[in-house]
């Protein structure tokens, strides 16, 4: 994929000719005040999706800061990269949000770490920034050091999300964390009941906010990969692929054909350990305690499996620029294609037994549904979005590393449920299960690893992969002197979180709520990066 | 149903590890611990490829000791030998094993070996500490760790 | 053996004294242990290793250990993370809440000495800023295994096998020390 400039005069146009040519990474420059206008434009172009909104403190280079608003073309797998202008000394712009209910929670960032105010955003409050982190302190800006020491504020009022109503009576407030039950990560909750029912949920989360973007700036293309894998441990592979295929739009570089297919089959070891161990959760959350164990057992051979052909149980030091750090030989396929058919034996084994406990599904069915409309809205991603209806899927719609040479279905279900949920992950189990034996039957020989040549004035780009809960996406700015400028991740449960709370009320009660936490089974730690 | 669980259990029988009371080894390649071997080692040449490669910066090289003031890292004080010769230190505490020091290592000095019973009670237990004089030095290990 | 307190201990006094109730609190949760975990900024990896522990190949239940949700009711604070600057307050709440005596263990590169991200302007890099550690488990994650190994020294029911930065040969290759057996009347009170 290349990175190319529209000849397109207007915007018009230029949607037009995104939707058309395949294969294409456009980027394009608007003016800031346009951008609402051209975000309108978008939101009407069938089978396409807000991606990301970000920005980028551009004056090293050309004096100013930029925001770039990503939008995917599905029908044609193209992106197309809107980049706007803002100037430093009186940095804002209209803000999306009321056209986008999906870009909240991205300009409230932009805010925080660049301080580009969106004008007219319904709530302008702090999001990752620390309570106590001075509010004109601003991360993402380059003249803030990463290893600087900074002073702890009182947190202010008009910068907190108002507080909520107080409550009358009959009426009672849980708050949840950060530190919270189990082995669990560290997010904050309060829900509010009406005797037994949720009727609000409101969500505190970026307790784990540790500056990952920041900490990637002025390292070197082969350490950036270990900052992006430990983004979110259990997503280590698509994040570090994702970054890496952004090094490599960069620098132009070709991955040979081995190294895509090796990619394709670690990604869906990933995936299968995810969704194994996603099904473990589930039936804790639901108290199935023998369903918990089984999949637990099923969890451990993948991850056992991991450390034999990878060296490490979660998949962390493969992916370099140019293709793998390490290659497989005969023998270790044999050795994944006994593990897929044993697991696939214990599946056929299991999934009826679970379909037939109707104690767990009683649990899932009509819990914590999110509707389609509301999905849609907020961005939703993955198997989240798939089970709420939304027909989306990196691997299918932008094929990236062996996918578009692999066969495999994507699970739909309109009912957005928990059970929606559990469902679509039972069923990518099986499509993993099915590329991944197909990637090893396909596999062809040769190098595993690219020469990568740097630009010399510099270079940006942009990667994407479908990580076990949805669409993973990086984008990368490479200085001259081959260190990294900027770095943009955004994981799949960044977009995800927004649209939590929203399957939270209706009708669920407060014991549904661990039922439809785990049956959302997002990272806290991809969100809070 | 229960009953189908209860048989499955069964069929799965007893798949709990013995550790510790049995020794469990991890599968070869399993990227467990980085070790120096001090006679192919060539610090004392100028070679500086293994700090170079590492990211959390476990590995330093002399006095680079890590003050509050940098990244933070574990400092520790170290007598200083007569006769020259170069300080190399592994932190085990900050090392993520992620085997790039292994990788740029164009003498084989660091090995990557499956262990994994790293724990210590003292943060100075995990401070590899070897001073290199020209090749062929034998290991000396120099270092007297304060605790912190 | 109660010893009775010296006017004028000196340091070496007070450095024996201290080992020797550090030896005794181990002693306390040699047979059972309750740990309350807290993830001060962890990438999850480490989360996935512990919850690894109660899975059926592991079974940290027949060790005697358990996690609990209050901590309160804890003996052992696990954790994990870099120590962000957001959840620095909530930890030491926590650890705070425990009551003596308790132990606290560093999981993973992050909380024993920063990890990649060492101390920045988000993130504390060691666990021992903020709070007096008595075990270190070193790893990116580090395995369920390992985890084993240093919840069991943290209780000095196993050696340690790391000084200096080398792992000691050891003679029969394993780890443990022996579980403590129950005297005639059934229960291992204190020794002196």
């Amino acid at each position: 994929m290349i990175e190319t400039q529209s000849t397109a005069k207007t915007l018009e146009q230029l949607i037009r000719d995104v939707g058309r040519d395949s294969q294409r990474f456009a980027t394009a420059t608007v003016r800031a005040d346009d951008l609402p206008a051209a975000a309108r434009l978008l939101v009407r172009e069938e089978g396409t999706a807000f991606a990301d909104l970000f920005a980028v403190d551009d004056r090293d280079r050309s004096g100013r800061f930029q925001i770039h608003l990503i939008w995917a073309f599905d029908p044609s797998a193209a992106w197309l990269d809107l980049i706007a202008d803002v100037d430093p000394t009186h940095p804002e712009y209209p803000s999306l949000a009321p056209t986008l209910p999906a870009v909240g929670w991205y300009e409230r960032e932009i805010r925080d770490e660049l301080g580009i105010e969106p004008r007219d955003h319904p709530l302008p409050r702090r999001l990752r920034r620390p309570a106590d982190w001075p509010p004109e302190t601003y991360l993402l800006r380059r003249d803030l050091d990463w290893s600087t020491t900074i002073p702890r504020i009182p947190a202010r009022a008009e910068d907190e999300l108002p507080p909520l109503a107080v409550a009358p009576e009959g009426v009672v407030d849980y708050p949840l964390g950060p530190v919270r039950s189990g082995v669990v990560e560290s997010g904050h909750y309060t829900l509010r009941t009406v005797g037994e029912e949720i009727v609000d949920c409101r969500l505190q989360l970026f307790y784990k906010h540790r500056g990952v973007e920041k900490r990637a700036e002025g390292l070197s293309i082969l350490h950036a990969p270990l900052v992006a894998e430990r983004i979110s441990g259990t997503s280590a592979f698509a994040h570090s692929l994702a970054l890496c295929q952004a090094i490599e739009m960069a620098c132009g570089a070709v991955v040979p054909k081995r190294a895509q297919f090796l990619r394709t089959l670690f990604a869906e070891l990933e995936r299968l350990y995810n969704h194994i161990g996603y099904q473990a959760d589930l039936c804790q959350a639901t108290g199935l305690g023998v369903g918990q164990a089984q999949w637990e057992i099923l969890k451990e051979r993948l991850l056992r499996l991991n450390a034999t052909v990878a060296g490490h149980r979660y998949l962390f030091g493969l992916n370099v620029p140019g293709g793998l750090s390490r290659d497989l030989i005969p023998p270790v396929f044999g050795t994944i294609r006994r593990a897929l058919h044993d697991l696939r034996t214990d599946l056929d084994v299991l999934e009826p037994m679970l379909l037939g406990s109707a104690s767990h599904l009683d649990r899932l069915e009509g819990t914590g549904i999110l509707r389609s409309a509301d999905a849609r809205a907020y961005g939703a991603v993955g198997p989240i979005g798939r089970a709420s209806n939304i027909d989306r899927d990196l691997r299918r719609d932008h094929p990236y590393a062996a996918y578009d040479a692999v066969d495999f279905a994507v699970p739909i279900v309109e009912t957005g449920d928990a059970l929606a949920r559990f469902q679509v992950r039972l069923t990518e189990t099986r499509e993993s299960i099915r590329i991944a034996e197909q990637v090893i039957d396909t596999i062809p020989g040769g190098p595993i690893r690219a020469e990568i040549s740097l630009p010399a004035a510099g270079a940006t780009g942009f990667g994407w992969a479908e990580s076990s809960r949805g669409a993973s996406l990086h984008w990368v700015a490479i200085g001259p002197d081959g260190t990294i400028t900027r770095y943009r991740a955004r994981p799949a449960s960044f977009a995800n979180w927004q649209a939590f709370p929203l399957a939270v009320p209706g009708h669920n009660i407060l014991t549904d709520f661990p039922v439809i936490e785990q049956s959302f089974g997002l990272s806290f730690a991809g969100a809070d990066r | 149903m229960q009953i189908a669980w209860l048989i499955r259990g069964l069929r799965t029988g007893v798949v709990t590890t013995r550790y510790p009371r049995e020794p469990e080894t991890l599968p070869r390649g399993f990227r467990g611990l980085p070790v120096l071997d001090v006679d192919r080692c060539h610090a004392a040449d100028g070679c500086n490829d293994c700090v170079q490669a590492c990211l959390p910066r476990a590995i330093t090289l002399d006095a680079e000791t890590r003050g509050q003031g940098d990244t933070g890292r574990e400092s520790f004080a170290v007598s200083e030998e007569a006769g020259g010769g170069v300080l190399l230190r592994l932190n085990y505490g900050a090392c993520i094993m992620c085997g790039l020091c292994v990788a740029a290592c164009q003498s084989t000095a660091i090995t990557m070996t499956a262990d994994y019973e790293l724990a210590v009670r003292q943060p100075g237990d995990l401070i590899c500490a070897a001073t290199l004089r020209d090749q062929g030095a034998h290991h000396e290990s120099t270092a007297s760790p304060e605790p912190n | 053996m109660n010893q009775l307190p010296l006017l004028n201990p000196t340091d070496g006094d007070i450095e024996r004294a201290s080992e020797q109730i550090r030896e005794m609190v181990r002693r306390l949760f040699k047979r059972s242990l309750h740990i309350r975990h807290v993830d001060a900024g962890s990438c999850n990896a480490c989360e996935s290793e512990i919850k690894q522990l109660t899975s059926p190949y592991y079974d940290l239940h027949r060790l005697g250990i358990f996690f609990t949700t209050s901590p309160r009711h804890a003996d052992l604070l696990l954790v994990t993370g870099p120590i962000t600057r957001a959840m620095e307050a909530p930890l030491l709440r926590t650890y705070e809440a425990m009551p003596d005596p308790r132990l606290v263990v560093a999981v993973g590169a992050c909380a024993c000495d920063g990890g990649i991200f060492g101390r920045s302007c988000l993130t504390n890099g060691r666990l021992s800023r903020v709070l007096p550690v008595d075990v270190l488990i070193p790893g990116c994650p580090p395995t369920p295994f390992a985890l084993i190994q240093g919840l069991l020294l943290a209780v000095g029911r196993a050696e340690q096998k790391m000084r200096q930065g080398q792992i000691q040969p050891s003679g029969d290759n394993r780890a443990i020390l022996g579980t403590p057996s129950p005297t005639p009347n059934g229960f291992s009170g204190v020794e002196s």
